[in-house]
């Protein structure tokens, strides 16, 4: 095993098609994630922060809209402060009568160690990296 | 495929390799014979044989030898180099030996040394007990070694010379066999003593039966566990084992395993010096119900449930009521024999009564053995009904059933668990068995009440108030036990989501210990992007929704075990949402009546705001291995409504 790789795994799922006139899915399951995330979050902090790795985690999702289907609406996700970047983003390509969708996700974890005063930018950064996370695609009808 | 049968043609030619000389005879005899068969598909290791001896030697001394033999086939197999065996302590059970042998495949022999073995203590948060486990784990272990462990444990157990097994594992099982026995000698007669063995779901696993001379019991071919089942019966009542009861009539310090009868008896007189009145709480002058209600409460108020067995025999026997008032402290057996001393001081005759909760049910043809019941509870017999609900006719009169263990059940009710559950009352003159209907015991309930805020740049803000009843999501025992912060993080977790950026603020609560009423937490949630505008839809975040339930069954996989899940309570939520300007529900109605749960939903427009009703009830799922894929189609269904639910039911349509 080299060490200075990159980890790379692929994997290949199905979905059955949505019977419903809107559908949403994680196109990340079982992904692990790049920090851990606390479900509930102190108000004020005195310690220092400290991140125990510092990384990027890129994760792509491809596939073919189902017919009669269109991407709903995804304002992209591109945020950055001192701790690092979080990218969230949906595009689509057409291949003859398909059309192929791209999600990807993009964590880039750059600051490491910082005083207690940065906490609610920490918080933000954390915020944004929720909600990528947490980020679902939505399929919706052709009216 | 074909590189499974390269892999395999080259582990057979590895073994080839390997010298079974070098393992003992038992287990060179077994790797022989497996040689010429094939190892089965999909497993990691191979089980070749798994064999008991049980010999029973007299004043309840079980002595046991066990030979363990497998192969390693994958990477993931590599772990079955640990052998693992659990003791009670002390002189109830100790192991005399453990061997073992890695036959690797380049021949080499690799033996347990006294280094490869750990004690380790098996001990919990919040129990103190005898037991421990001895871990053995024989190094250099690779594919396609051959592990052979051995070892002879000595048992005295405090409910008797009696012993259960399971045959299925996680990996397959080519051989396995129990024997038994009993010394008999010069300073030993136990020709009374008789042995019973019973095999248990050997069918319903595809397992066939071979009786060996000597009444020994053996089975090839036993398929393993199934993988990524969720739903299903606990594995108690699942599971292939085989139950070995020696019963000697001259043992008197353990429970005779001959009938129910004189199990229950046994119970009683052990528990009989336990049941007397502490005389610590007034009673004086109040009904034969107030009296009782008093004690419960009183109980409520004053103990916290803990197991501390500092001797192998109190897992199995209480301590006396006036010790456990004095103490403040005690397990189920405790809590039981508290209730039933204090109840008998106010004239009530009071029995134990074994029941199993949680994990598993005991089955209607069980036969007599300790070891199918994890809890106790308290009976009093009734000479007329006291109007309660958890009170039980029987064919010996009629009792009311207390579990006083459960701090959070109002008096009166048995805490939800109970329901449908087969209990064994033991009375002087032997057992009864009565099954709880589901009307004595509490229903579980939570709604919330909710009032929001949206704002235009896309934050909102709820004030909401929860009311539990019984133990729906524990917030009264996380209240009384634990800090504000472990509520604070329990609320977030169980339906009220956060990001970092949110905040949950002016928590406040009631008492916890009023059962009277329901238990109430308020506390008020920001949410900085808890409303997100795409396009002509906003979708608000999913506060107060129950949540979608996972998958149970691998899809494509063949279902191999029933489906069960055992849920009845109750969710109501009642929100109130002001928008910025008026919005539009995707889904106004909708409702289900499914095995699974019973769910109703509407969303009313009031100008710019929308009043949200939901009501649901969960409810108890049982599909027998007959319907086990009808059981599967129903969860799917089932999750599907509820994922529709959390994407359709908060979105809504703008004309902003």
């Amino acid at each position: 095993m080299n060490p200075d790789a990159n980890i790379e795994w692929e994997a290949e799922g199905l979905l059955d098609r949505p019977t419903s006139s809107t559908f949403q899915f994680d196109p990340f399951p079982g992904m692990q994630r790049a920090l851990y995330l606390p479900s509930a979050w102190p108000e004020k902090r005195t310690e220092p922060i400290v991140l125990t790795i510092l990384g990027i985690q890129l994760g792509t999702c491809e596939f073919t809209l189902p017919k009669g289907f269109v991407l709903g609406q995804k304002t992209p996700l591109i945020r950055q402060n001192s701790f690092g970047k979080v990218a969230f983003t949906v595009s689509t390509t057409a291949k003859g009568e398909e059309t192929l969708v791209k999600v990807v996700i993009r964590v880039d974890v750059l600051r490491g160690f910082a005083p207690a005063e940065a906490y609610d930018e920490f918080r933000t950064f954390m915020g944004w990296v929720d909600e990528a996370y947490h980020s679902k695609v939505t399929l919706e009808k052709n009216s | 495929m074909k590189a499974r049968a390269l892999f395999f043609g080259l582990l057979v030619t590895c073994l080839l390799g390997q010298d079974l000389s070098k393992l003992p005879d038992w287990a060179r005899i077994e790797a022989a014979a497996a040689l010429k068969e094939t190892p089965p598909q999909e497993a990691n290791a191979w089980v070749l044989f798994m064999r008991h001896e049980v010999a029973y030697t007299g004043a309840g001394e079980v002595r046991k030898r066990t030979l363990r033999l497998v192969k390693v086939l994958t990477e993931r197999g590599l772990g079955e180099g640990k052998f693992r065996l659990f003791s009670l302590g002390s002189r109830a059970e100790k192991i005399r030996s453990l061997k073992g042998w890695n036959l690797r495949p380049d021949g080499e022999v690799v033996q347990l040394s006294r280094k490869d073995v750990e004690v380790v203590d098996t001990d919990t948060h919040g129990t103190i007990t005898t037991f421990y486990a001895t871990e053995a784990e024989i190094s250099r272990v690779a594919i396609g070694s051959l592990l052979a462990f051995e070892s002879e444990e000595v048992c005295q157990a405090p409910m008797g010379p009696v012993d259960w097994v399971y045959l299925a594992e996680i990996e397959p099982v080519r051989r396995w066999e129990m024997t038994f026995g009993k010394k008999e000698g010069w300073f030993t007669d136990l020709k009374e003593v008789e042995a019973r063995i019973e095999p248990r779901h050997w069918e319903a696993w595809g397992i066939a039966q071979e009786r060996l001379p000597g009444g020994a019991i053996a089975a090839s071919g036993i398929a393993p566990l199934p993988k990524d089942e969720k739903a299903h019966p606990h594995l108690i009542n699942v599971l292939p084992r085989v139950e070995l009861r020696f019963l000697d009539p001259k043992l008197s310090t353990a429970p005779s395993c001959a009938s129910w009868d004189s199990f229950a008896s046994w119970i009683f007189e052990h528990y009989r010096p336990a049941m007397i009145s502490s005389k610590t709480i007034p009673l004086a002058g109040q009904s034969p119900k107030d009296a009782l209600r008093t004690i419960y409460n009183w109980m409520s108020k004053e103990l916290v449930y803990k197991q501390v067995y500092l001797t192998p025999e109190r897992g199995w026997l209480p301590e006396t009521c006036p010790e456990v008032v004095r103490k403040r402290f005690g397990d189920c057996k405790d809590h039981a024999t508290c209730f039933l001393g204090e109840a008998s001081g106010v004239g009530f005759d009071p029995c134990p009564v074994l029941c199993r909760i949680i994990d598993g049910v005991i089955e209607a043809d069980q036969p007599v053995f300790p070891y199918v019941f994890n809890h106790v509870i308290a009976a009093v017999r009734l000479k007329e009904t006291l109007g309660l609900p958890a009170e039980v006719e029987t064919s010996q009169g009629r009792f009311l059933l207390v579990d006083s263990t459960d701090r959070f059940c109002t008096f009166g009710f048995l805490p939800s668990d109970h329901r449908n559950r087969r209990v064994l009352i033991c009375t002087p003159t032997g057992a009864v068995w009565a099954t709880v209907p589901a009307s004595a015991t509490m229903e579980p309930g939570l709604s919330i009440d909710l009032e929001g805020q949206v704002e235009v740049n896309g934050s909102v803000k709820a004030q909401i108030r929860l009311r539990e009843t019984g133990n729906a999501i524990h917030l009264r025992q996380l209240a009384l036990e634990h800090s504000t912060q472990q509520l604070r993080q329990w609320v977030i977790q169980h339906g009220f989501r956060l990001p970092p950026t949110g905040t949950l603020t002016d928590l406040s609560m009631g008492d916890p210990l009023d059962l009277e009423h329901p238990f109430e937490v308020r506390f008020t949630l920001t949410h900085p992007t808890g409303s997100v505008l795409q396009g002509k839809y906003l979708e608000l975040v999913d506060w107060g929704l129950p949540g979608i339930p996972s998958p149970i069954q691998k899809p494509g996989v063949v279902r191999k075990l029933a489906v069960e899940m055992r849920a009845n309570d109750a969710l109501s939520l009642r929100a109130k949402w002001t928008f910025p300007h008026p919005v539009q529900p995707l889904l106004p109605v909708v409702q289900t009546d499914s095995p699974f749960r019973a769910l109703t939903w509407q969303v009313l427009v009031e100008g710019a705001s929308v009043r949200i009703v939901l009501d649901e009830r969960r409810k108890d799922v049982w599909f027998d291995s007959e319907r086990k894929a009808e059981g599967v189609a129903a969860q799917k269904e089932d999750r599907i409504f509820l994922q529709n639910l959390h994407e359709q039911g908060l979105r809504f349509r703008t004309d902003w």
